[in-house]
């Protein structure tokens, strides 16, 4: 064994845990995009946005704690976590990026970078 | 996504005939515009019945709950926020906007007096006790 082994082990994989896709809706407009998305039943504390480079995951877990002598006699919501992973384009500011939760849709706005803005040209008479 | 509606070709041809379309064509607007269902769950133990519904984006104000005996019915409605606006271009919609409805029977009646409903991060919570049901009156033979 060497010294280094240790070190430059990879951490072994993360098993991805299964997770419900939470619909959508993508809006552009000249200043950048906004995005809702439905979850249900997600608190803000569980909520978890992870933006590395161009690649935003969207993951949540559904907080409803049951009470322990409660039986289920219907049940629909089988999973309780939801992912998404979008990839953004370059002419988005990742760095401007807001995001705020209301009655379980998140909603994220990201800016497109200045130079991809829509701007008036002045022309100057010669 | 489900939306069930039952199958009746006298009332979509009658439809279609009172709009003018040939009454051989399937009412397929009439379809389309059936309320969506949400999911739920629902739990009970001894005293009572817990069900967790969601639907997320609503207003509170929105949510209709009523109670009639064991059976509940619960309606809502999604509005579309007014988001699209100069020149804004939708590029996905997957979401769903329009009427929530369901009903359902529960095994017990409900105490409609102490039912109490929360709405809570898109998801509707609703307590409903079990009414307790009168003991069997003996009667006495005289």
């Amino acid at each position: 064994m060497t010294e280094h082994s240790a070190i430059t082990r990879d951490a072994p994989p993360e098993r991805e845990q299964p997770a419900l896709l939470p619909p959508v809706d993508v809006i552009e407009d000249s200043t950048g995009i906004t995005l809702f998305a439905d979850l249900p039943g997600v608190p803000k504390e569980r909520l978890n946005l992870h933006l590395e480079s161009d690649t935003l995951t969207i993951e949540g877990e559904m907080g409803l704690d049951m009470p322990k002598d409660m039986i289920a006699t219907h049940a629909e919501v089988g999973m309780p976590r939801y992912r998404r992973v979008f990839t953004l384009s370059k002419e988005l500011d990742t760095q401007k990026l807001s995001a705020e939760m209301k009655q379980g849709v998140l909603r994220i706005h990201i800016q497109k970078v200045e130079q991809a803005k829509p701007r008036r040209i002045q022309v100057n008479v010669g | 996504m489900l939306n069930v509606t039952r199958f009746n070709p006298l009332v979509d041809a009658f439809e279609n005939w009172s709009r003018g379309v040939p009454v051989w064509l399937a009412n397929a607007e009439a379809r389309a515009s059936a309320p969506m269902q949400f999911r739920m769950d629902v739990t009970e133990n001894d005293k009572e019945y817990q069900v967790l519904a969601e639907m997320p984006g609503v207003k509170k104000e929105e949510i209709s709950i009523t109670i009639n005996g064991n059976e509940v019915a619960v309606s809502a409605e999604v509005k579309h926020e007014k988001e699209v606006t100069n020149g804004g271009v939708v590029l996905r919609t997957e979401r769903y906007y329009g009427k929530l409805q369901r009903a359902f029977t529960l095994g017990h009646e409900v105490d409609e007096a102490t039912a109490q409903a929360k709405y809570n991060d898109g998801v509707l919570q609703l307590t409903l006790p079990k009414k307790i049901a009168a003991a069997a009156k003996r009667l006495a033979v005289h």
